[in-house]
């Protein structure tokens, strides 16, 4: 693989992520990503990929096992579909995200009698699109701050998020990611405590919360 | 009516048309076999856990429910069940697996054991996603923390799922020899699939 030398390194940068849509970016390995919940209770669709090589990509199914948790803690490494590092996760104010669930996409609106909703699924292929990227498929998201707790019964729910205003997770890339963040657009059931909202994304060299 | 012996540690394929029952048993005992189907005319089409689980709004599966595709489209139906504990949150063990966590290179492994059994019938590894461990017990602690425990089967324990889709579908009896998860002994599983409902 590629070693990223220091003037390679994306540049620092931050922008929003306006609600129900999505957008693409690049995260330099050492680089810290913040993304935060800018009003509340809004859910961030996550995709990654491995610059180099996007058959390797980000798997929640491999970071729970990695993790031996459905929800990862700080400390965390959230490894690839090749189980290896990507993003460690360095803080997280809410603690309560989802690793379990798909994305949303046309066949659900579809089956929620809402076809040609906006979805989390044709945000990640619109931004992709944007900047001239094809990946050869969609894997599953890491759901930041959405909020699916598990039954003793294995029942799962979906809650409205945790999370609050100006709340956050912050990762350091391990890896070179071409990353997808897409605030989610379910206004049809809790997931997104029923009002869709902006996210913002912050890209730093160094942690900028200390 | 056909009959598949999986070999401990091995996987094989099967096809299956709408309307037919597949049986998997664990002949034995606490053996983890490690599930994947495929939509006969569409390989990019296949049985998802992510999407099942949303779809059932479950950890779990029981008879009578759905389990669907990656097309949210139903491809199997639970029929009977006398095992009872079952895992789809956890990926299928593949060199990664063993090399990194492990260090051991070259221990057989259910995603190239999959793989191997599913090249004649036109299936590309990277199509091969997270499968269904039919028959692994991965209890999760009310605070969410995994673990990987001895499965609960006794011999002769079995699934029986009837197809909804024409689709072709691979089972690897799990070649894991030094964790719990198959008891610590690789053994072999059974693959009937048959017109008629099992009794």
């Amino acid at each position: 693989m590629l070693k990223l030398r220091a003037f390679d390194r994306p540049a620092e940068t931050e922008f929003v992520v306006k609600g129900g849509h999505g957008k693409a970016f690049v995260v330099g390995v050492g680089q810290f990503l913040t993304i935060t919940d800018v009003q509340g209770q809004q859910v961030g669709d996550f995709f990654a990929w491995n610059r180099h090589d996007p058959r390797e990509y980000l798997s929640p199914h491999n970071t729970r096992l990695a993790s031996s948790a459905l929800v990862p803690p700080v400390g965390a490494r959230f490894v690839t579909n090749r189980r290896r590092p990507m993003l460690v996760l360095v803080r997280d104010t809410v603690g309560r995200h989802d690793l379990l669930v798909a994305c949303c996409d046309a066949a659900r609106y579809a089956s929620l009698g809402a076809p040609g909703h906006r979805s989390c699924a044709g945000n990640a292929e619109e931004a992709l699109r944007e900047i001239g990227v094809v990946v050869p498929r969609l894997y599953d998201p890491v759901n930041l701050f959405m909020h699916v707790p598990v039954g003793v019964d294995g029942a799962l729910t979906i809650e409205p998020p945790l999370s609050r205003a100006g709340d956050s997770v912050g990762f350091r890339a391990t890896m070179d990611a071409l990353c997808v963040l897409s605030a989610c657009p379910m206004d049809i059931n809790a997931c997104n405590g029923g009002t869709i909202t902006d996210l913002h994304v912050r890209i730093r060299n160094e942690a900028d919360w200390l | 009516m056909r009959e598949i012996v999986v070999p401990g540690g091995h996987g094989r394929a099967f096809e299956a048309r709408a309307g037919q029952y597949i049986t998997l048993e664990d002949l034995e005992g606490k053996q983890i076999g490690d599930f994947v189907a495929f939509n006969a005319d569409d390989r990019d089409e296949w049985l998802s856990p992510s999407h099942t689980r949303i779809a059932l709004m479950s950890m779990t599966f029981r008879p009578g429910d759905r389990l669907v595709t990656s097309r949210r489209r139903p491809i199997l139906e639970v029929v009977a069940d006398t095992a009872g504990v079952h895992d789809f949150s956890v990926p299928a063990c593949d060199p990664s697996r063993y090399e990194i966590f492990f260090g051991i290179e070259g221990h057989r492994n259910c995603q190239e054991n999959l793989a191997e059994a599913l090249a004649p019938h036109g299936v590309d590894p990277v199509q091969i996603r997270d499968p269904f461990n039919i028959f692994q017990n991965s209890p999760t602690s009310p605070d969410g923390v995994l673990a990987l425990a001895e499965p609960v089967t006794k011999p002769g324990d079995r699934v029986v799922f009837r197809a909804l889709m024409n689709l072709v579908g691979a089972v690897s009896a799990c070649p894991q020899d030094f964790l719990p998860v198959n008891g610590f002994r690789i053994t072999d599983l059974r693959i009937v699939v048959s017109e008629e409902r099992p009794c």
